[in-house]
């Protein structure tokens, strides 16, 4: 003890010495310069950013403005060529709108139902521009929703305008402020508000109705039943673990143990029981599986071993045999590979079911098999438990020969088949898929059997390992 | 003098304080991604690649064979100079571009997978890796699968970018996290999440709930629980 502060005496004593002294000086100094430079750059850079989000605050008031008008606008265009490049507008600058409000560091309760106006009134522009484009009037329930959609349009440009109202009588919008966000400040008068709050915004847009368009914001998308499955009957979670044991294999499986269950007071989910298994050469849970509460249908399966790769590999066509096999071991009868994508020793295989020679696209499975040893590792089937039905096709009114016709003529048909594919609203149409190529790049073209509408053109980008569309 | 003597001693202690904050902050910093980069002993098909431009450009003087030696390094050090980057002789980032090779990094697949998908697996792998490290692996899947369920819902930005980059949205864009190399577990989860696995029941929220502080968040219905993660939707 004594020789410890003996040594700090004398560190005090040397210390004190003038020329310690000045030495301290110095680096204090630097350290001090040092301090001052970093919190100038902190400074410089919360301006910075102080800045993007006044910008993009600004932009977002300038196209809700613009949308607001717009709307206002297009209420008095009789011929569709009229409204056309009207809604062509809205779509554009809702979604610019859409996108710079989205930057915003808004808490998500307080923006989350101005951004969904926004992406929906995109949405359904668009999709009014293009029954503009077909030629086609706006009925009485359009209209009906052109006139809500522009009451929220003026609710939200008037609230924006408020705020830039704010701005320009002195306040500042505090971005880290609003960040921190939701609770309001107290002032002198109780509570005030934030400026650049979006929660009156938020309060107003609560009763929203629902909107039901063409369109993949729609709605209805998210209130979609599983069609596979909606009238079965519910299975318990023993039945579901007899499900996993035959999806699986019975010899394969040291044990199962279920990890979850859906709450069916969740809605709009398809409800589900979960399992995990370990395989006889395991010790630990290597595969992840749901199985569905009603029906009793496997929804995804994964197997996540890391394998030890034995370095064969099989070829493209095994895998495909291997994975077709496994489908109809496990009643799914007439699947047809599609597409498929070959990474880290595995390849997923899309897979749509061939009925009466038109392959039904929306019901997609896909299955991902070990280019090892032909395992099947990874199965998933939403699109085949959501769609799958039987379907009424409708009567085909265009002959092969006049669908080639409403394609450009340098375009070389390789294959034509007969197809059901979903488009961005999930709603079905029934086509000819015409196979080819143009300016040597592989296309698909989707010709509308009825009205002989081009409904989809999908390039395919295509390597050594993969064949895949955009 | 005694007023002096204790000071120092205060101004000292601060000093030491700064230091030892300065300290910290640089530790705090995420670093940037370490990088690829081919020197002596460096060997393949990379190392050809450079020595094929070099002998092209006549700057290397020996042979083409695949192995980085004194020579390939001589050449790649003038071809430096004459480009103005640092004459280190090592082939980084900067040189493999200006040779006009695409950078690999290695844990990449190699070969083929120039699908459209792949600068999203990079991103969407960067925040699994920053968000679900240490969860289990269907864990890791189902924070990708969250991300594609936001993009394509209607309160949310329409794009992979926009939704990982929303302020305030995920904490390690916040804390920089994101910036950590991604793993292999975190890649592969990016690919199943991309190719239509979502193990979270369509869910576009997901919270911890030992240190969630967001009232809000639980008045979310819960449609999964897996991991240290629950997952929602409303």
């Amino acid at each position: 003890m004594g020789e410890k502060n003996n040594k700090l005496y004398d560190w005090k004593k040397r210390l004190s010495s003038v020329h310690m002294y000045s030495i301290t000086m110095v680096v204090l100094a630097l350290v001090l310069g040092f301090g001052i430079y970093q919190y100038k750059q902190k400074l410089n850079y919360r301006q910075y950013l102080q800045n993007r989000f006044q910008q993009a605050f600004y932009e977002a008031t300038t196209y809700v403005d613009n949308v607001d008008n717009l709307l206002a606008k297009i209420k008095l265009t009789k011929e569709p060529e009229q409204s056309a490049p009207i809604f062509a507008q809205i779509w554009k600058d809702a979604a610019a709108a859409q996108e710079n409000l989205g930057e915003l560091p808004y808490q998500h309760a307080s923006v989350s139902s101005a951004l969904k106006f926004l992406s929906q009134l995109s949405d359904f522009s668009f999709s009014m521009t293009n029954k503009a484009i077909d030629g086609l009037q706006l009925d009485e329930e359009d209209w009906e929703k052109v006139s809500r959609l522009q009451m929220y349009a003026q609710t939200l440009a008037k609230e924006l305008n408020d705020i830039k109202k704010d701005i320009n009588d002195g306040k500042r919008i505090d971005w880290e402020e609003v960040e921190k966000g939701g609770e309001e400040k107290l002032g002198k008068e109780g509570a005030v508000k934030i400026t650049g709050s979006l929660d009156e915004v938020s309060k107003q847009f609560q009763d929203m109705p629902q909107l039901i368009y063409d369109g993949p914001f729609s709605d209805h998308i998210e209130r979609m039943e599983p069609r596979m499955i909606r009238d079965k009957k519910k299975i318990t979670k023993e039945e579901g673990k007899k499900v996993v044991e035959k999806f699986i294999g019975k010899d394969k499986i040291a044990s199962i143990k279920q990890t979850g269950e859906t709450d069916t007071k969740v809605e709009h989910t398809i409800p589900v029981y979960s399992y995990e298994v370990v395989l006889k050469d395991q010790k630990e849970p290597t595969i992840a599986i749901d199985v569905t509460q009603q029906g009793g249908m496997v929804l995804w399966m994964l197997n996540y071993t890391d394998k030890d790769t034995s370095g064969k590999e099989l070829t493209l066509e095994e895998a495909r045999k291997k994975a077709e096999k496994f489908l109809e071991e496990r009643n799914y009868p007439n699947m047809k590979a599609s597409y498929y994508e070959k990474v880290d020793g595995t390849v997923v295989i899309n897979f749509a079911p061939q009925e009466n020679n038109v392959i039904m696209y929306p019901d997609l499975i896909k299955v991902k098999v070990s280019m090892d040893d032909g395992e099947i590792i990874g199965f998933e089937s939403l699109g085949y438990i959501m769609m799958h039905h039987d379907r009424k096709l409708p009567k085909i009114k265009l002959s092969q020969e006049e669908a080639k016709n409403k394609i450009k003529q340098d375009f070389k048909i390789k294959k034509v088949n007969l197809a059901v594919i979903p488009l961005e609203s999930k709603r079905e149409v029934l086509c000819y898929e015409f196979k080819g190529e143009y300016e040597n790049n592989p296309f698909i073209v989707y010709i509308n059997v009825e009205s002989g509408k081009q409904e989809k053109i999908l390039q395919i980008i295509q390597n050594k390992d993969s064949v895949l569309t955009q | 003098m005694e007023f002096k003597k204790n000071l120092l001693l205060i101004l000292t202690c601060a000093m030491v304080i700064n230091l030892i904050y300065a300290g910290w902050i640089y530790t705090v910093t995420p670093k940037s991604i370490e990088t690829v980069s081919y020197t002596w002993g460096s060997e393949g098909e990379t190392v050809r690649q450079i020595q094929q431009k070099l002998k092209q450009w006549g700057y290397l003087k020996g042979n083409v064979d695949g192995k980085y030696g004194y020579q390939t390094w001589e050449a790649v050090k003038s071809f430096q100079a004459k480009n103005g980057l640092k004459a280190d002789g090592i082939a980084g980032d900067q040189t493999l571009e200006k040779l006009g090779i695409p950078v690999q990094k290695d844990n990449q697949n190699k070969g083929g997978g120039t699908s459209t998908t792949d600068k999203d697996v990079r991103l969407m792998a960067a925040a699994i890796h920053g968000e679900g490290r240490g969860e289990p692996y269907i864990g890791q899947v189902a924070i990708g699968a969250v991300i594609l369920n936001r993009v394509r819902h209607s309160s949310f930005p329409n794009s992979i970018a926009g939704v990982i980059y929303q302020p305030g949205a995920f904490d390690a864009v916040s804390d920089g996290q994101i910036n950590l190399e991604p793993d292999e577990s975190s890649l592969k989860a990016a690919r199943d999440a991309l190719n239509g696995w979502d193990p979270t029941g369509g869910a576009i929220y997901y919270w911890n709930p030992a240190t969630a502080k967001s009232k809000w968040i639980w008045s979310v219905p819960i449609t999964k629980k897996i991991g240290k993660h629950v997952f929602g939707k409303k």
